[in-house]
């Protein structure tokens, strides 16, 4: 397994290479002098000259994505050329506020996802498991942009209940440490802040939880069935055990083995959801962040954010497939 | 359960307003991240807004007027011939680092605005920040200048010697972006004086958090009306929407920016109240002259009489707007009365189209160099007291356009990119607009008219229409100026050289608590008066 | 042992395996319903244009702006006036058509990767599937955002970003349904008979690879919609005044305070539909066309 674990590790570097050329490319996407276009009205000729060598605009190609390499590597990913500030910086200052969306969504699709799919399996092909079959697809389709709308509407407008924006009632005075403001509330002992902070994440982690709810019901469900029909637990059955004993023993503890890797890989589609999810909200994450820089033609954080969201996801790819592989004795790993 | 939740709200609220209960911190939602602090080089109305809170001008326009009276500057003369100016400043003002107000630190602003090669001039220059609005109200830098001289006569008397009168040159000197900054912090933090700014008014600089708000606090040493909070904090927040939900929420006391839809929201609450700014905006549709097709008034004619201008200012507006006949807005001494609007007639914008030769409608369009290319109508990317909601606004006026045969297609570039695109002459035709800064007519037209063939305007070259606002520019006697104004719009619509859609009496929503708030048309609105009960 | 190919062999039942598969799908209620949705919306998209002529650039009725669904407008009106049906019924073609075309040119792009890469194997197949990771490094609707966001908002640039990122599942499968198939006996005694490689692919291997790339291309299209919809709501795709389902969305949320729903919820109503569709038709193909892989 250890080797197995090195060598899957190996592999994700030339990937990693390989998407940092295909980030380093987007700037050269752009249509037209992206000196020019970054700095639209700002530009003096001064200006664009700068802009080109700080970009390295002026070198051939191969050179420029060697500079570009180093730089990445070393976390200089460029500088906001609205403020000013290191991309890299802001991004993990943005970055806790999606990740606690994230997990609460996680959480929520865990919570609620599990048993969906435990009772589909068990009362196979019952209305009940028609039923949450076709919940589960719609929850695949549904646009989370739109469900956000709708829950902001109804919840937020309509009874006035939950909040609809931002993670905190505004001008709340409250001094995060980690910025996991749920975690700060908690450690500074702050219950109305806590509170308050709940009462905004319910909504944004509704509707980005659909899609990784509806997947891990699914996903549940099959992997439910396949143990539930397996030798041992018909032998355990046989044996006399009562029928919930067996399956909370046997069939649950095999089943969720899938789901774990199932739950990895809905991290880098929640990272992209949060894009569609925290501009309803005004969720001060990263998805907003690169919303508001895409409208400003703020390239070098679109060029970064999406650097940092795809080696997250590599990252946790890797582990969730060596975690499985460490878990599952019957995977072969070749 | 909705009473417990009511009450954490509200106790929350009174933990986080401020330190002590409310009434003593005034909120205003802002529509967005100020660019920065320093009034010589920013354009745009948020930094503005906190900027005339932090600095005062020699002058200041008066309460909900554009009428001038003193500030720092307790009284002045002017000579007979119009040309020079004599300030005789306040004394016992310092500024908010302790530094005393005085002819040098003023004398020392004016050199800095005024003179490329003064030290603070030229690094921001470099920094590439412009002292736009210099160049623009005075002519230019160093010798370009109406400007001749500007001297200290004792420690607390200013001398401004022009070339030549310049009628508006009160006005222009209440405008933000003449704010007296402090010399030497200017000088201690050079480029970065934007995130430190030190003046004389009537709330200090406290912090600005990026991305959140910007925090002031009140001047207990302000030679004026002393401001009745302790605190004001400027709060960003850049939906429309979440900001009404905060305001209805109690957590700001004020905001700008509010969707047209809106206002009746605010209106049938009987927690708020709606205040709206004397009308000095006006939204236009701009041709662009190298344009072929453009160059035959028909065309020109042709897509005024297609909108309907009644329809978008009822329906887009919010009930705020007015249909707008010609440039200046109707609160300016200088409009004029007697104008009439275009009629709006999609049959006769029909004719006149056949007449022009485009008897299938008009769906591309030739520039001069010969190429061809379809007919782009850029509509705006932000939204402007003069557009508050310019994609609608845009494609409204598509579709009237399309009725009457003018096939166009909507595009639009962000903020920054359009208006450089604009500057540069690379629209064909396109929305724009403008708010008055100093109640002046010459300020809203000779900004635009004045320099025949600028790229900026489209190449739009009418000489007479420029030496005629020359002129006013010049003369002192505001009736006679009155006249040429007046003159001007006409001419400017015999031309057809614009087209002048809609005015607008920007609202502000407020929550009842508040009393005291002055809407001014140029938007420069003092917290030192404002209370929330 | 044949394999069980859908072109050249027949159940115990008589019936071809096309039939057979066909017949399993309408057994399945789920897939019913789908292949209801699917057709209604392919309906939709092709006859509404036909029957009824709009032309977006003049439609703007401003006395008649954000009226409540009535009789005359069952959807409401937006805020220009405009009958959110119509729009919507309209706006069908756009994102069907942007979804199907997508797809289709990732199908092609990505099929003839994998085949290749499948067949030719060695170095070939190394690199088409280094790309292929590469892409897949990226969670699709960012990748897809980030690429438009760079060459620019419209209808053209989306469909090529959608595509793009729909390609690798493609080449994944067609691939793998290569590699399981060039070991089987008919090939190798094929290939010794002298046939040709491009007819093996061609007329026996490509075949075989039909089951799972239908599967896939309905799920596709049912992503591609969803993610030209996703883009729309950004600004991002189609300009106005262009009735696409996505951009309708994103004008109307500053509704929220003065109560327009409708301006929102039918719109997005029909995205979710459309897509939903698809999706239940994937599922029942999968299950019928594959019956060995039914739970």
């Amino acid at each position: 397994m250890g080797r197995y674990a090195v060598r899957r590790s190996l592999t994700i570097i030339p990937v990693l290479l390989g998407v940092s050329v295909l980030v380093f490319s987007f700037i050269h996407l752009i249509p037209g002098d992206p000196a020019l276009t970054m700095l639209g009205e700002r530009a003096t000729p001064e200006k664009v000259e700068e802009v080109r060598r700080h970009l390295g605009l002026d070198r051939p190609i191969p050179e420029q994505y060697l500079i570009y390499l180093g730089k990445i590597v070393r976390g200089d990913l460029g500088i906001s050329i609205v403020r000013g500030d290191p991309v890299l910086t802001d991004l993990l200052r943005r970055f806790p506020a999606t990740v606690e969306l994230a997990t609460a969504a996680i959480f929520l699709a865990l919570l609620f996802g599990i048993p969906i799919g435990i009772v589909s399996a068990v009362w196979r092909n019952s209305l009940v498991d028609s039923f949450s079959r076709v919940w589960a697809l719609a929850g695949v389709s549904m646009p989370i942009f739109w469900l956000g709308l709708m829950l902001a509407w109804f919840f937020g407008v309509q009874l006035r209940w939950l909040p609809t924006g931002f993670r905190l009632d505004t001008g709340t005075a409250f001094e995060p440490w980690t910025n996991f403001v749920i975690l700060d509330a908690a450690l500074q002992g702050n219950w109305a802040v806590l509170r308050d902070a709940l009462r905004h994440l319910i909504l944004p982690a509704v509707a980005l939880a659909t899609i990784p709810l509806a997947v891990i019901a699914r996903m549940t469900r099959a992997s439910m069935l396949e143990v539930l029909s397996q030798e041992y637990i018909r032998t355990a059955e046989a044996k006399g055990l009562p029928q919930a004993a067996v399956i909370l023993r046997h069939a649950l503890r095999n089943a969720l083995l899938p789901v774990l890797t199932v739950v990895g890989l809905q991290v880098g589609h929640l990272l992209a959801g949060a894009i569609l999810t925290e501009t309803i909200f005004s969720w001060p994450g990263i998805g907003l962040w690169v919303y508001e820089s895409i409208e400003s033609r703020d390239y070098a954080i679109v060029q970064g954010a999406s650097l940092f969201i795809a080696v997250i996801f590599v990252v946790v790819n890797l582990v969730t497939d060596v975690l499985y592989a460490a878990i599952d004795p019957r995977i072969k790993y070749d | 359960m909705r009473h417990r939740t009511f009450a954490l709200l509200v106790s929350l609220l009174l933990l986080g307003l401020a330190d002590s209960a409310p009434a003593q911190t005034f909120v205003f939602g802002a529509q967005g991240e100020p660019v920065q602090l320093d009034p010589a080089v920013i354009t745009d109305g948020i930094s503005s807004r906190i900027t005339r809170q932090i600095y005062d001008s020699l002058v200041k326009y008066k309460g909900a007027t554009t009428e001038v009276e003193p500030a720092l500057a307790e009284k002045w003369e002017v000579s007979a011939d119009g040309k020079v100016w004599t300030f005789h400043l306040r004394k016992n003002v310092k500024f908010h680092d302790g530094n005393p107000l005085d002819a040098t630190s003023v004398l020392w602003n004016f050199e800095r605005w005024w003179k490329s090669a003064h030290s603070q001039h030229e690094n921001q220059v470099k920094a590439g920040q412009t002292f736009e609005y210099w160049e623009a109200q005075f002519g230019g830098f160093d010798d370009k200048s109406i400007v001749e001289k500007v001297e200290a006569v004792g420690s607390h008397t200013v001398r401004i010697t022009l070339k030549a009168p310049q009628a508006p040159f009160l006005a222009n000197l209440a405008m933000f972006v003449f704010d007296i900054a402090s010399p030497k912090a200017v000088e201690k933090w050079g480029t970065e004086f934007g995130k430190h700014p030190v003046g004389t008014g009537a709330f200090k600089f406290v912090e600005w958090k990026p991305n959140q708000e910007v925090i002031l606090e009140a001047n207990p040493d302000y030679w004026g009306v002393k401001p009745k909070v302790k605190r004001v904090v400027l709060r960003n927040i850049k939906d429309n929407s979440q900001r009404l939900v905060a305001l209805k929420a109690g957590e700001i006391h004020g905001m700008e920016g509010l969707n047209p839809d809106d206002v009746k929201v605010v209106r049938s609450d009987p927690n708020l109240q709606i205040l709206l700014r004397p009308t000095n905006t006006t939204g236009y549709i701009a041709f662009n002259y190298k344009v072929k097709e453009f160059q035959d008034k028909r065309v020109r004619l042709a897509f005024a009489h297609a909108i309907n201008k009644r329809a978008i200012v009822d329906a887009l507006y919010g009930g705020t707007g007015l249909v707008a006949s010609q440039f200046q807005p109707p609160s300016l001494w200088g409009y004029n009365k007697e104008l009439k609007d275009f009629e709006w007639s999609p049959a006769k914008a029909q004719a006149l189209l056949k007449q022009a030769g485009f008897a299938q409608g008009l769906s591309e369009i030739t520039w001069e160099d010969g190429k061809r290319e379809p007919l782009v109508f850029w509509y705006m990317s932000r939204s402007r007291p003069y557009f508050p909601n310019p994609k609608e606004i845009g494609e409204a006026m598509a579709a009237d356009l399309a009725k009457a045969g003018i096939k166009v297609q909507l595009q639009t570039a962000e903020w920054a990119v359009y208006l450089d695109k604009r500057k540069n002459g690379q629209l064909p035709v396109y929305m724009l607009g403008w708010t008055g800064d100093n109640g002046d007519p010459d300020n809203f037209i000779c900004y635009f008219f004045c320099s025949p063939g600028a790229p900026r305007e489209g190449f739009y070259s009418n000489k007479p229409l420029a030496d005629l606002l020359l002129r006013a520019q010049s003369l002192t006697r505001q009736a006679e100026r009155a006249r040429l104004y007046s003159q001007a719009e006409q001419m400017l619509q015999e031309d057809v050289g614009r087209l002048f859609i809609a005015n607008n009496q920007p609202p502000l929503a407020f929550s009842k608590k508040v009393k005291g708030y002055v809407t001014n048309p140029t938007g420069s609105e003092h917290f030192n008066t404002v209370e929330v009960q | 042992m044949p394999p069980s190919t859908l072109a050249s062999s027949t159940t115990s039942a008589g019936l071809s395996p096309a039939r057979a598969a066909w017949r399993r799908l309408l057994a399945s209620p789920v897939a019913r319903v789908g292949l209801g949705i699917v057709a209604a919306f392919v309906l939709i998209a092709v006859l509404t244009p036909a029957v009824h002529r709009y032309d977006a650039k003049t439609d703007s009725n401003l006395a008649l702006r954000l009226k409540p669904p009535t009789g005359d407008h069952p959807f409401g009106t937006d805020t220009l006036g405009r009958d959110i049906l119509v729009r919507v019924l309209h706006g069908a073609r756009v994102s069907l058509g942007l979804g199907v075309s997508s797809v289709a040119l990732a199908a092609v792009v990505g099929s003839v990767l994998g085949l290749l890469a499948g067949y030719v194997g060695r170095r070939v197949d190394l690199v088409v599937m280094f790309c292929m990771d590469i892409l897949l490094a990226f969670p699709a609707t960012l990748l897809a955002i980030a690429i438009v966001a760079m060459i620019g908002p419209g209808l053209r640039n989306s469909l090529f970003a959608i595509s793009l990122v729909s390609i690798p599942v493609y080449a994944r499968i067609s691939r793998g349904a290569v590699l399981a198939l060039r070991e089987r006996e008919f090939v190798t005694a094929a290939r010794g008979l002298g046939v040709s490689d491009w007819r093996l692919l061609g007329r026996h291997i490509f075949p075989n690879c039909l089951p799972p790339l239908i599967v896939q291309t309905t799920l596709a299209i049912a992503f591609a919609i969803l993610e030209a919809a996703a883009l729309g709501f950004l600004g991002l795709g189609a300009q106005p005044p262009i009735p696409e389902w996505g951009a309708m969305l994103a004008d109307s949320y500053k509704y929220f305070t003065s109560g327009a729903w409708w301006v929102f919820f039918f719109p997005g109503a029909a995205i979710m539909l459309a897509v939903l569709g698809f999706n239940l038709l994937g599922d029942g193909l999968r299950d019928a066309l594959d019956p060995r892989l039914k739970q």
